[in-house]
């Protein structure tokens, strides 16, 4: 790393960047050329192509969406944008295989450790596509399917065009259509029916090029009866120059399965992260989002799960920190369409040296379904007098049998127990760090052990010289 | 700015989400009609309007399209020589215009009544509260089934005073209310209490904002409805608590009692904190009747339809117990009790 990189670096501990060595780099821009050479490149079959074109008109129509944080959405440039890299030629499905320093970026994040000890399969993304990828033998005897997005469209292109937009048109809004219309990456999961993996499956997203747009797309599709717990994370070099992340996750729960979805992003903060997560539960279903958000420059995500079947449950804990320069914007979206389905929504936000985290959610109940309850609580602690914390939260409700409540508070952290745990023998930033700790904590041990380990001391990280 | 130079709201907004604007319009949006003064009658007194509006800083659409559409004034004082009101609002007309405005210079009591047949009624209330001054004040919005209501209040509060509000809305069809309250000065204190009424197919759609704008400010917003047939219920709250406000300590609930699968309620109580030294909460709640509560009525040997109404009637009585001042209290239940009767 040069002296340049390691001065923007600062505190964020993944701000490193390697060296680029692209095997394809696509020039700055986006047109309907760069959309059919994407899919060209990637020998796609015609209705994909039709799909990714209808979506970049979509995109190119549509105007900026005229809410949230308008001024940091209309700073962002799309004509500065690379659109797509390749940095290996292809997905290797041994360590040793990846190419040198692809390997030793994610050897520094720990990627292959984490495997060894407690995956189930992982897949590292580097810029657009997958550089790496492996599923445990006993998984892929039971039949699980888990590929990264561009194989599993090679190989199961039924199964991809069956469910692909399903949950999430991409006329759903701005960023789903420039999602659809570029996407590269993600991961493809299918889990038979009555099959339970047990140990979590991993994705690893890393954006390392400058003013580098990255469009994974995943979809997760539980048959009945099955269940998976998926875990991502995310990470980018700090440049002075803003990167582009515009996901869609797509999530697809049959009659009584399960699934968990587990983020933590921690992108450097001059990464847009515009992410559009959604999933469908079927009959007696359940969809988890377990979302933290620590990094990036302006995040707008609300997972959503809609409750197609009747007694489905959705369940979305999420956190947000928002540091120096931060907005973010989060929440969660609960549709109750079928009786007795059920939900809680989770979230906690700390806003800290003028960061600002916004809690923006829906729980909207249908004419139809009857029976249904809902919690929603959110939780907000401000660090400092120049942050700022908003919540904005929806409920619709047009069925009289439900039941739904909402609470919400902002305050700072007391007094009080600092005063307790300093007049034990903790220095007041010591103090302050067990009580934000403690704050998160109903997020943290929801998460595998070694991600709550590994969000701790990033919070301890973020958390140093917070005070004075 | 002109009310044609404001372009027309979309859904988009928050504050017109869910009641478009052509909906509260007399007529059509794009034209202003010239329309005459609302008959105030103010402690048994018929009053005119002898004051000129000055021009509003809120370049809101409705609160512009009133001052265009009518510019007359009616003054009204709390003071020590006039501590307790009660103003009646009706016309004979189809449309009619009333801005009220209150100056409160004392601890006293303002009680608004919205009476008649009235085809489309415009609201503008505005008013200031002293230093050490206490205004109680009522409103109770009891216009015919088929009313239109465009109601627009503005009310600023200095050192150290208190507004008790207390609001019964259960007249008219389409209702859109737009009440701001802006908490100027250290020590002022604001408790809103607003019941609310839908049946058969009326919409009614409340937007509340708060704005601490001084440290120590005290603001709690209770809205409690109740909404049956096909009655629709809005509640949209900002609370707002700017930067360099600490002590501030706000909260707001919306609670909302479903009684048919017809009925609808939508609930937003948004919160814009800039100040870390605060307390600021929200909770919003929708249910059904609890059986259990039923039941229990039911052993007593009330009639299933009694009991509902006995414990619709106690919830929504309950929303105004926090008003101190015993005849803006009294009145706003004996309003509601009437309704049950």
């Amino acid at each position: 790393m040069n002296d340049e990189a390691n001065n923007a670096v600062g505190d964020y501990q993944y701000g490193f960047h390697d060296p680029e060595n692209a095997t394809i780099r696509f020039d700055k821009g986006l047109s309907e050329q760069v959309v059919r050479d994407i899919s060209n490149l990637k020998e796609e079959p015609e209705w994909m192509t039709e799909i990714r074109v209808k979506a970049y008109r979509h995109f190119v129509s549509r105007p900026m969406p005229d809410w949230g944080n308008c001024s940091m959405l209309e700073s962002i440039k799309f004509d500065d944008v690379t659109y797509f890299l390749r940095s290996s030629k292809e997905t290797a499905n041994d360590w040793d295989d990846v190419p040198e320093d692809i390997k030793n970026t994610f050897n520094r994040l720990g990627i292959p450790e984490a495997e060894q000890k407690w995956l189930g399969g992982v897949t590292a993304q580097y810029e657009s596509e997958a550089v790496y990828h492996s599923v445990r033998e006993d998984l892929e005897e039971q039949g699980v399917i888990f590929l990264d997005m561009d194989a599993g469209l090679k190989e199961y292109p039924e199964l991809v065009k069956q469910y692909f937009c399903s949950v999430i048109p991409y006329a759903d809004n701005k960023f789903s259509a420039l999602n659809t219309a570029v996407w590269s990456g993600g991961s493809f999961i299918y889990v038979p029916k009555g099959v339970h993996v047990e140990m979590p499956v991993q994705a690893y997203f890393r954006i390392n090029a400058k003013n580098m747009g990255q469009f994974e797309r995943t979809l997760i599709i539980a048959d009945e009866g099955s269940s998976i717990n998926y875990v991502e994370g995310c990470t980018a070099p700090t440049y002075s120059t803003d990167s582009l992340h515009s996901a869609v996750v797509e999530l697809i729960a049959m009659e009584g399965a399960k699934i968990r979805y587990s983020t933590v992003q921690n992108w450097s903060a001059n990464v847009y992260n515009l992410v559009t997560k959604r999933g469908i539960a079927h009959k007696n279903a359940v969809v988890e989002w377990v979302d933290g958000n620590i990094g990036s420059k302006l995040t707008m995500k609300y997972p959503s799960v809609i409750l197609k079947g009747e007694g489905a449950h959705a369940e979305i804990i999420s956190v947000a920190y928002a540091g120096a320069g931060q907005h973010q914007d989060a929440g969660a979206k609960v549709h109750h369409l079928a009786p007795n389905t059920t939900s809680n929504i989770l979230s906690k936000s700390i806003s800290k040296n003028g960061g600002r985290s916004s809690y923006r959610g829906l729980l909207k109940v249908n004419p139809k379904a009857h029976g249904c309850r809902s919690k929603v609580v959110c939780d907000a602690l401000m660090l400092d007098a120049d942050s700022r914390s908003d919540t904005y939260p929806t409920m619709e409700v047009s069925n009289s049998s439900a039941d739904l409540e909402h609470e919400a508070s902002v305050s700072k952290i007391s007094g009080d127990q600092l005063f307790y745990l300093m007049s034990r023998g903790f220095s007041e930033e010591e103090a302050m760090g067990l009580i934000v700790n403690g704050f998160f904590e109903p997020f943290t041990r929801e998460l595998p052990m070694e991600y709550a380990v590994e969000l701790n001391k990033l919070l301890e990280l973020e958390m140093e010289g917070a005070i004075g | 700015m002109n009310y044609l130079e404001i372009p027309v709201p979309n859904r988009a907004q928050h504050l017109w989400r869910y009641t478009p604007w052509s909906k509260v319009h007399p007529t059509e949006v794009g034209s202003v009609p010239k329309i005459s003064t609302a008959k105030v009658i103010l402690n048994d007194v018929e009053i005119k309007s002898n004051d000129k509006r000055q021009k509003s800083n809120l370049e809101e659409i409705s609160r512009v399209f009133l001052q265009e559409s009518n510019n007359s004034m009616h003054l009204v004082s709390v003071n020590e020589a006039s501590p307790a009101n009660l103003i009646t609002i009706s016309s004979e007309e189809e449309q009619a215009i009333c801005h009220i405005h209150v100056e409160c210079s004392t601890s006293g009591s303002l009680i608004v009544k919205l009476d008649g047949a009235i085809n489309w009624l415009g609201l503008h209330i505005t008013g200031n509260v002293a230093k050490n001054c206490t205004l109680s004040f009522g409103l109770v919005n009891d216009l015919a089934q088929h009313s239109t209501i465009l109601r627009c209040e503005d009310w600023n509060l200095l050192r150290d005073s208190v507004l008790e509000y207390g609001e019964l809305s259960i007249g008219g069809s389409q209702i859109k209310s737009d009440i701001r309250t802006s908490l100027d000065e250290v020590n002022s204190s604001l408790t809103q209490n607003i019941a609310v009424i839908t049946e058969d197919s009326r919409h009614d759609d409340h937007h509340i904002e708060i704005l601490h704008r001084s440290g120590n400010t005290n603001s709690s917003l209770n809205v409690s409805s109740a909404c049956s047939d096909k009655g629709h219920t809005i509640g949209t709250g900002l609370l707002m608590i700017q930067e360099d406000c600490d002590g501030c300590d706000a909260g707001q609930v919306f609670k909302n009692l479903l009684l048919s699968d017809t009925a609808k309620a939508e609930s937003i109580p948004e919160l814009e904190v800039l100040s870390d030294d605060v307390k600021a909460a929200h909770g919003a709640a929708s249910s059904s009747v609890d059986s259990e509560q039923i039941h229990y009525m039911m052993s007593r040997g009330f009639s299933k339809v009694h009991a509902e109404a006995l414990i619709v009637e106690g919830f929504l009585v309950s929303c105004f117990a926090k008003i101190n001042n015993n005849e803006v209290r009294q009145y706003l239940i004996g309003a509601l009790t009437a309704k049950y009767l």
